[in-house]
């Protein structure tokens, strides 16, 4: 699988300040790198890099950023196929990957918009597909906005 | 310090650590990232001029580990995060009332995720009202920063201080 050097960089960004797996996968989602691995790549060539790069004798930081975005790519490819073979596919081998797995099977997606949507705070987030304009994880911050007490 | 047994492989384990209520927290050290990955953070702080990284990354704690666990430690699930809040007493404050020592909070607006925080070691400061921060990035470096400045989402910050 044909991975260009600025696609490997975002992907390490995104994994090295992945605090949550809620963040890593949605901030994958949102690459576009990501996007073009989901629509460029079958299901099999993303399952088979996948195990390729968790099952690497050295495994590098580089591998493991890559294995997490194939796995979130196979979640854009909403074929039957790409559905089931994600259902079977071991996930033992990264830390966060069965978390991820579950976070997109108990989050449907939907077509419209790339943003998770909160439709009551005691309910699980719903995640609402996939946004091809946002742009990578480090953007210019925002700045900050008016202050709001809001239990969490 | 054991390090890395088989280089590059994922190693887990959790230690035990509780709330004051003696609730354990979830968690877990983790060594994905081996340390000769550390050069991968050099081209991560050319991104980031403004902020100074006190540390190499140190895969073995995340943010909530530096804020809740002593760096012993990875706590990502906001359950977990929300869960300490509570049973170690701490109570939301105003922006205007922000202390050094107080800890701040990164909420995602789009689905309530407590994807970081951090401790307060400035207050906030005219004319931005942004405190400076001493956080730990995901698997990366311990940061010192502008609240603002990091990859996080800052626009739904809040404020947490232990009250009794």
């Amino acid at each position: 699988m044909n991975i260009d050097h600025q696609a490997m960089r975002e992907f390490r960004e995104v994994y090295l300040v992945s605090n949550t797996p809620l963040y890593l996968f949605k901030r994958l989602r949102q690459l576009q790198a990501v996007q073009q691995l989901a629509h460029g790549a079958e299901a099999e060539e993303l399952i088979e890099e996948y195990i390729r790069r968790v099952k690497a004798k050295e495994r590098t930081m580089e591998d493991v950023a890559i294995a997490y975005a194939c796995l979130v790519a196979m979640t854009q490819k909403e074929s039957p196929e790409a559905i089931s073979l994600l259902r079977s596919l071991d996930l033992t081998d990264l830390n966060w990957a069965s978390v991820i797995r579950d976070i997109y099977f108990t989050k449907k997606p939907a077509e419209s918009t790339g943003r998770i949507k909160i439709l009551n705070p005691s309910l699980p987030a719903v995640y609402a597909g996939t946004d091809a304009a946002a742009s990578s994880a480090f953007t210019e911050p925002p700045k900050p906005k008016i202050e709001e007490e809001v239990n969490i | 310090m054991s390090i890395i047994d088989i280089p590059g492989q994922a190693y887990r384990q959790s230690i035990t650590t509780q709330t004051r209520e003696k609730w354990d927290i979830p968690n877990s050290q983790s060594f994905e990232v081996t340390y000769r990955d550390r050069a991968e953070l050099e081209d991560h702080k050319r991104r980031y001029t403004q902020n100074f990284f006190r540390t190499d990354a140190i895969p073995i704690y995340n943010c909530h580990g530096l804020t809740f666990a002593a760096r012993r430690t990875t706590i990502w699930e906001t359950t977990a995060v929300k869960k300490i809040l509570s049973d170690d007493r701490y109570e939301q404050v105003p922006l205007r009332d922000v202390q050094p020592g107080d800890i701040i909070l990164y909420v995602s607006a789009d689905d309530g995720d407590i994807e970081h925080s951090g401790v307060v070691i400035e207050s906030p400061s005219h004319p931005l009202l942004i405190p400076k921060v001493w956080s730990k990035w995901g698997f990366g470096a311990e940061v010192i920063h502008s609240a603002n400045i990091c990859p996080y989402d800052f626009s739904q910050a809040r404020y947490y201080r232990i009250r009794s």
